[in-house]
């Protein structure tokens, strides 16, 4: 996905000035939320679980390579064909040579992360081949030519309106707002689709090192298809989405499941056990794991960083959100948004690219809080403004502010001119300051009659 | 507190995965081994099945030497038979285009969560994957033994019995659904829109 990170201040107001896109996500965090919590708040041990996965990602972040080779070895072992991919531009190269290797016209593809990050179908498509989206929300966004704004709800920012719309001009079907309709509508199409298809394409939510096996979770049972009905699967995997066992799955489903889509489970979670067996009527004659590095070994020389490696996708941390709520998904300008986007854009992009990102929050520590893999994630946005502001990259109104507000404040002398001349101009001009951009939505406190400093002097004495 | 202390256990776990399963839109009914016949028949005419498709697992294999399945009985349309391996003159676009072409699918599960409402099928256990997805309605028999309190204690289970590490596992929670659109619930987007379990005691 081609990133827009760097316009993100600029892009700002558009965003808040679109009121559809805003109803659309306050509506659909808000639903989230309330069901998230109910599922959650049933589980007595929710803290010591959420602890638990967390140990469990501290480790395989702190080995992850060897884990990787051992993930690789028993994958093998499967009879699954294992690629290594060190960035973007390499794994869609090693999906296109096996699109050529076994003939491939058209591909069916489920939701994935990762194949937005690396642009994938961008790439296919450039080379000749169909590519298909198979999940509803991925499907209309395809046909309106539109990036996701969510993890798990790609396309909660569009109004029935929209899409309804969308389907009309792109699939030349009567125009219809009802969702049931549309849904039988795609249905339809798209199982034509996956009955021609020659490859399927997912990507991992737990790849189990014990077996080699992926779990993909689901909704919709387009996944256990793009994974079942092709000649030809590939899934592609992030290098950190190892789990130790497939018994760990009872520890991770759950904490995913719940703090996703506050579903106890979902309704598909499919596992990838190798091609078809000779005894077996259907599955995959073959199939390929691609895995992707694109950046993610550079957090493991951070010791802060390396946690935001733990992410197991859920999308909490965004519905949670109050800037998420507010400016929406798209705003973020690439693939991951919200609390994490903010926190692993500028890592993945570059402090320059991606750096603004960090600021977008209020470190009211409600992300830290609803993560069920427990990243500390306020403060890691923290962590990530030092690093901006220590590379020089602090945006150039703030840095003078903030350097004039130091000077001020390590001077009693000046702080007291300065309050002085406020309190003055207050007076006369009989309102309070006006801060270009900041008062557009604030208001300016009132100076107070006193400083504190003279409050103290004049009190201090009073309690003895 | 009578009842609870002399309920039978496996029932009481019944109880729960029922109604979790409705919470989720899904039906579940228990029946005597004697009535599996009517029982499944009944949802059969429910679902308004015209063509069928059957995987004979082993728990499933008696009912075929009494020819439940004819076409003649249930004058259906089309009745899809798959047998634990695929014959010798398998063909696998035939086989697909007849799944597809269902209007329901009947199978058995490997296990049930009863927390969750969870219905469990081992990787190659079942020798056909697409028999579980293709269709829009889904009969899925199991037996009361089958049943686990929650997922957590299900691979506790294939850990002891050694089973866990080899094992790839599939967990169908409910019917197929989407809230894509403004968060409207729709059932059935790609794979069963209709899930029925039937629990032999
Ligand atoms: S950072 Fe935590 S809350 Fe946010 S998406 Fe990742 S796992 Fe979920």
């Amino acid at each position: 996905m081609q990133s827009k990170t760097k316009e993100f201040k600029k892009e700002l107001p558009r965003h808040l000035d679109n009121d559809i896109m805003r109803r659309n996500i306050a509506k659909a965090t808000w639903l989230s939320m309330q069901k998230r919590e109910k599922v959650v708040t049933e589980i007595d041990d929710w803290e010591a679980r959420r602890e638990e996965a967390h140990l469990i990602k501290k480790d395989i972040v702190a080995n992850l390579f060897d884990y990787l080779d051992q993930f690789e070895a028993r994958a093998k072992q499967q009879g699954i064909v294992v690629h290594r991919a060190a960035d973007a531009a390499e794994a869609n190269k090693i999906a296109e040579q096996i699109a050529r290797d076994h003939d491939v016209k058209s591909i069916v593809k489920s939701k994935s992360m990762l194949t937005e990050e690396i642009d994938f179908n961008k790439h296919m498509i450039g080379k000749g081949f169909e590519v298909i989206e198979t999940d509803l929300g991925e499907y209309i966004l395809q046909l309106a030519d539109e990036p996701p704004s969510h993890l798990t709800g790609p396309a909660v920012h569009m109004s029935r309106v929209e899409i309804a719309k969308v389907f009309h001009e792109q699939l030349g079907i009567d125009y219809s707002e009802d969702p049931e309709h549309l849904t039988i509508t795609a249905r339809n199409l798209l199982r034509d689709k996956f009955l021609e298809a020659d490859m399927g394409v997912t990507g991992a939510n737990f790849a189990i090192i014990e077996n080699g096996g992926v779990a993909v979770v689901e909704n919709e049972g387009n996944a256990r298809m793009c994974m079942t009905l092709p000649r030809i699967h590939v899934a592609i995997i992030g290098i950190e989405r190892m789990i130790p066992r497939v018994e760990d799955l009872g520890l991770f489903l759950p904490l995913l499941c719940r703090s996703a889509t506050g579903q106890k489970l979902t309704s598909f979670i499919s596992m990838i056990d190798g091609p078809r067996k000779p005894n077996e009527y259907d599955g995959p004659e073959s199939v390929h794991y691609i895995l992707v590095d694109n950046g993610r070994s550079g957090f493991l020389e951070d010791e802060h960083m390396k946690e935001a490696l733990h992410c197991i996708r859920c999308g909490a941390c965004y519905n949670t959100c109050p800037v998420y709520q507010n400016i929406g998904g798209h705003a973020y300008g690439w693939v991951y948004q919200g609390p994490i986007g903010a926190v692993i854009t500028p890592q993945l992009l570059g402090l320059e690219a991606a750096g603004s990102l960090p600021f977008a929050s209020s470190l009211c520590g409600s992300c830290s809080e609803v993560c069920p893999v427990k990243i500390p994630l306020h403060h890691l946005l923290l962590y990530q403004r030092n690093r901006v502001v220590k590379a020089g990259l602090a945006p150039s109104m703030e840095k003078t502010a903030m350097n004039q507000f130091v000077r001020v404040g390590k001077s009693p002398k000046t702080m007291g001119r300065l309050g002085k001349a406020g309190r003055f101009f207050q007076r006369l001009l009989g309102k309070k300051a006006y801060v270009p951009g900041w008062s557009k939505s604030r208001e300016f406190p009132e100076i107070a009659e006193n400083s504190f400093r003279k409050w103290w002097r004049d009190n201090k004495n009073d309690e003895d | 507190m009578k009842d609870t202390a002399t309920m039978n256990p496996a029932k009481t776990l019944f109880g729960r995965f029922q109604l979790e399963l409705a919470n989720i839109k899904g039906d579940a009914v228990m029946t005597k081994p004697a009535d599996l016949i009517s029982t499944t028949t009944m949802l059969l005419e429910r679902i308004k099945a015209r063509k069928l498709a059957v995987y004979y697992s082993p728990l499933l294999r008696d009912w075929r030497t009494e020819g439940v399945f004819s076409v003649e009985k249930f004058s259906m349309e089309d009745v899809y038979e798959l047998e634990e391996t695929p014959p010798a003159d398998f063909d696998p676009q035939t086989h697909r285009d007849r799944l597809a072409g269902s209007d329901v699918a009947i199978t058995t599960a490997d296990y049930l969560l009863a927390d969750t409402g969870t219905i469990a099928f081992r990787g190659h256990s079942q020798p056909s994957k697409l028999v579980t997805i293709l269709s829009p309605a889904l009969i899925i028999l199991a037996r009361m033994e089958q049943i686990y309190p929650d997922i957590r204690a299900l691979h506790a289970h294939l850990e002891s019995e050694g089973s866990s590490t080899a094992s790839s596992i599939a967990y169908y929670t409910g019917p197929s659904r989407t809230a894509d659109i403004e968060k409207t619930l729709v059932l059935g987007v790609h794979g069963p829109k209709e899930l029925f379990v039937v629990v032999v005691e």
